[in-house]
């Protein structure tokens, strides 16, 4: 497609019917239950918003999946939303594209939610980083420890309201002009 | 030595007095031994045809020294492999002599390749007190010249190595061609050729009065 | 371990993070046992350059070259999953030549990335002599990339609808002329290396890593594998041209450094065949657009996209959050290193501190794409 950005936007909301949502797939419904608060499937991907304190019960289920296991945490990171923070799960079958991508939001003032070391390996290092960038707090994580960062550093750098620290390192230089 | 004249804006910062600069949070001290082998050659200067003779021995230990210029592998990101490639087959490094030590107790330069984080900064000022003198820092890349890319905006990246170590050379460029960097090292080389064993040791990157740095130097001298 | 009668101590040692076998700065922390490894540490974030962050305030176009930089021995593939994502936040088709010259520049960015894998594989084990002979391949490969994108090491080629200019002139001879020779100077290195005794007693049955592990800890790439994962994005994910291009992918399940050395060396002989592939497509559609026509300001609508690519070290992803805006709202790399290294500690257990290096070795991480 080419052209400007109207173009890039679906033509067919004016000319078709949009088509009807797809259903979440019933064992996904009925094991999750009220653990999710939105849900939407497009093709071979389902985006669900989910309760904090459910992540690992839901992430658990979804890889011992019977249907199709998601075996595969191929990315976990967490995001600023202004108002609250939020953790965002990618879940892939190992074959295919077939993946659940989940949506957490916590409040800013309690950023707190279960971990999911326990369920994925590899979720271990990558909570580690979204701990130490945002400031959320994975419980139940074997090793809280910052990972990226020095140990003694102040302040969450990925979040929006973040002001980078005075040091005689990392000021540019006053002398010059930009 | 001052070669060029510089701009108002960086005499400010190089006329900024030392308290100043500590007061500003850094300041790197460095410490000089004067050996007796030296203190024997500024003897030896005053004796008749002694300014021959040790302008012969500086020759002799310079040529020694730039002839076999031994860096310390510093490689930390894409300008290390770059690095690398200008020591392999095509643009061979080897040919001056220059071989690539990993301990710094046995280089003769730091080759600082690639960006310094913050949490890299205390290891990398390590590492330059561990060099026995002479030793000489090569800035390679914009990161290491000046933070490069990482200027704007980065909350984790040290603007630059000369804020930590005196910088002898640097190699503009993203990452600098081998060619660069054979540039760098022969200019460098040049810097060892002025080198005297009979003068009070310096560092050739800190001008007097710099106060970026602090030398210190033993009592009595 | 032993019992002559010596009192004998648990030594707590620290690797890197300068060191001339960590690959880059980092640094692992060895709980031993005489030779034996107890424990391995790794200790992340000694490269780490901020970059999500200024890529939230820099826009789209803008982040391209940054993209570059993670990876840097694999530029191109950066560069690739990044412009897809884009593209699939915007809807944007672009042609088909692009495509074609993209997968071709993948490809061989693949060959080049293994080379320097397999150069310092060498290096680190003490083959001096294949390190030099790897990157006197590979100097032939970055003129043909200097011929069209003017850099050597971190090209900035790609764009958001398509690539900055077209083919050198030339190029397609002189790529297939390399890609023809290649085959016989692999035979050198299996020569050198592959049978040799020495080399053979330091990777076989050394660092290996079980295929349950490896899901669980979300390793991808030639290190997957070779723990018997047969999953490979450009045939169960395929996109761009892949789907109509003939190749296979070479899998093993001895789960040791062995199998990842000989996994990669395959991959190195099907990139070849991938990249004679497009070559010869590309002859045929000489004169067709390279880029389609996108806006100056790139202002993808509101969403978010999470796209990855087969990169030489493993699944790389990009996740992007538009708000609309001409700045991502988040920016974030899925990085394959990332995942690899967290499993270095369970392939070095139990081994000695030498294997420690051949284990580093054969996971290929970059130290860029791991602390970003």
């Amino acid at each position: 497609m080419t052209g400007s950005d109207a173009e890039a936007r679906p033509v067919e909301a004016e000319e078709t019917p949009a088509p009807p949502p797809e259903p979440l797939p019933a064992d996904i419904a009925e094991a999750l239950g009220e653990a999710v608060l939105e849900s939407a499937v497009e093709g071979g991907t389902v985006r669900l918003t989910v309760r904090p304190e459910a992540i690992a019960d839901a992430c658990r289920f979804l890889r011992d999946r019977e249907a199709g296991a998601y075996e595969h945490l191929a990315s976990l990171l967490g995001l600023d939303h202004g108002d609250a923070l939020g953790v965002v799960y990618h879940l892939y079958q190992l074959h295919g594209s077939a993946r659940v991508v989940i949506h957490v939001r916590v409040p800013r003032q309690a950023p707190t939610l279960r971990s999911i070391a326990g369920v994925f390996l590899a979720a271990d290092w990558k909570e580690r980083e979204a701990a130490e960038m945002y400031g959320i707090v994975f419980e139940g994580h074997p090793d809280p420890r910052k990972l990226l960062l020095p140990d003694e550093w102040e302040g969450y750098p990925l979040r929006k309201d973040y002001v980078i620290p005075e040091h005689p390192f990392l000021t540019p230089d006053p002398t010059h002009e930009l | 030595m001052a070669l060029i004249d510089l701009p108002d804006r960086l005499q400010q910062r190089i006329d900024e007095t030392a308290e100043e600069a500590v007061a500003r949070g850094h300041a790197l001290f460095v410490k000089l031994t004067d050996t007796p082998a030296r203190r024997l050659a500024r003897l030896a200067e005053k004796l008749p045809g002694g300014g021959k003779v040790v302008g012969l021995a500086d020759r002799l230990f310079n040529m020694g020294r730039y002839c076999s210029l031994w860096p310390m592998t510093f490689g930390l990101a894409c300008c290390a492999i770059e690095m690398m490639a200008t020591g392999a087959a095509r643009y061979d490094l080897d040919r001056f002599g220059i071989m690539f030590r990993a301990t710094p107790r046995q280089a003769d330069a730091m080759i600082v390749a690639g960006t310094v984080s913050m949490k890299m900064a205390p290891v990398l000022e390590r590492l330059y007190h561990q060099m026995p003198e002479p030793r000489y820092v090569l800035a390679l890349g914009s990161c290491a010249n000046s933070g490069g890319r990482f200027y704007h905006d980065a909350y984790s990246v040290v603007k630059g190595v000369d804020r930590i170590v005196p910088v002898d050379v640097y190699v503009p460029g993203c990452p600098p061609r081998p060619e660069a960097l054979i540039e760098g090292l022969l200019q460098l080389q040049q810097i060892m050729r002025r080198d005297s064993i009979a003068e009070a040791p310096k560092v050739h990157g800190i001008k007097p009065g710099d106060p970026r740095y602090e030398v210190l130097k033993r009592d009595g001298e | 371990m032993q019992t002559t009668g010596f009192a004998t101590e648990e030594l707590v040692i620290n690797m890197g993070p300068q060191h001339p076998s960590t690959h880059g700065v980092l640094r692992l922390v060895l709980a031993l046992d005489g030779e034996l490894v107890l424990e391995c540490i790794p200790h992340i974030g000694y490269l780490h350059s901020s970059l999500e962050k200024i890529c939230e305030q820099r826009t789209y176009v803008q982040i391209v070259p940054f993209t570059d930089r993670f990876d840097y021995l694999a530029a191109l593939a950066n560069n690739f999953c990044y412009v897809r994502a884009v593209e699939q936040l915007m809807g944007v088709e672009v042609p088909r030549r692009c495509e074609y010259i993209r997968v071709l520049m993948a490809e061989l960015q693949r060959i080049t990335s293994h080379l320097v894998w397999l150069g310092t594989f060498g290096l680190d084990l003490g083959a001096i002599t294949l390190f030099l002979w790897c990157f006197r391949e590979r100097e032939v490969l970055l003129d043909l990339f200097e011929s069209t994108t003017g850099q050597r090491l971190l090209y900035n080629y790609m764009r958001i609808g398509g690539l900055r200019n077209d083919l050198a002139p030339g190029f397609i001879e002189k790529a297939r002329a390399f890609l023809t020779s290649l085959p016989d100077r692999m035979a050198e290195y299996d020569q050198l290396f592959t049978g040799n005794r020495i080399f053979r007693a330091r990777v076989e049955g050394v660092g290996s890593l079980s295929r349950e592990k490896a899901i669980a800890y979300a390793v991808t790439g030639p290190t997957a594998r070779g723990s018997g994962i047969d999953v490979d994005l450009r045939k169960t994910e395929p996109y761009s041209v892949y789907p109509e291009l003939e190749f296979s992918v070479p899998v093993c399940d001895t789960n040791d450094c062995l199998a990842r050395y000989e996994v990669r060396l395959e991959e190195m002989r099907q990139s070849r065949l991938l990249a004679l592939q497009c070559l010869d497509a590309l002859e045929k559609m000489a004169g067709e657009p390279h880029a389609a026509k996108v806006p100056k300001t790139i202002k993808p609508p509101a969403g978010e996209v999470y796209v990855r690519v087969e990169s030489p070290r493993g699944e790389l992803g990009c996740y992007l959050l538009s708000d609309g805006s001409d700045t991502p709202a988040r920016f974030h790399w899925r990085a394959p290193s990332f995942a690899n290294l967290q499993a270095l500690p369970i392939m070095a257990r139990g081994g000695l501190v030498a294997d420690i290096v051949a284990v580093l070795g054969s996971i290929d991480i970059v130290l860029g794409d791991v602390d970003r």
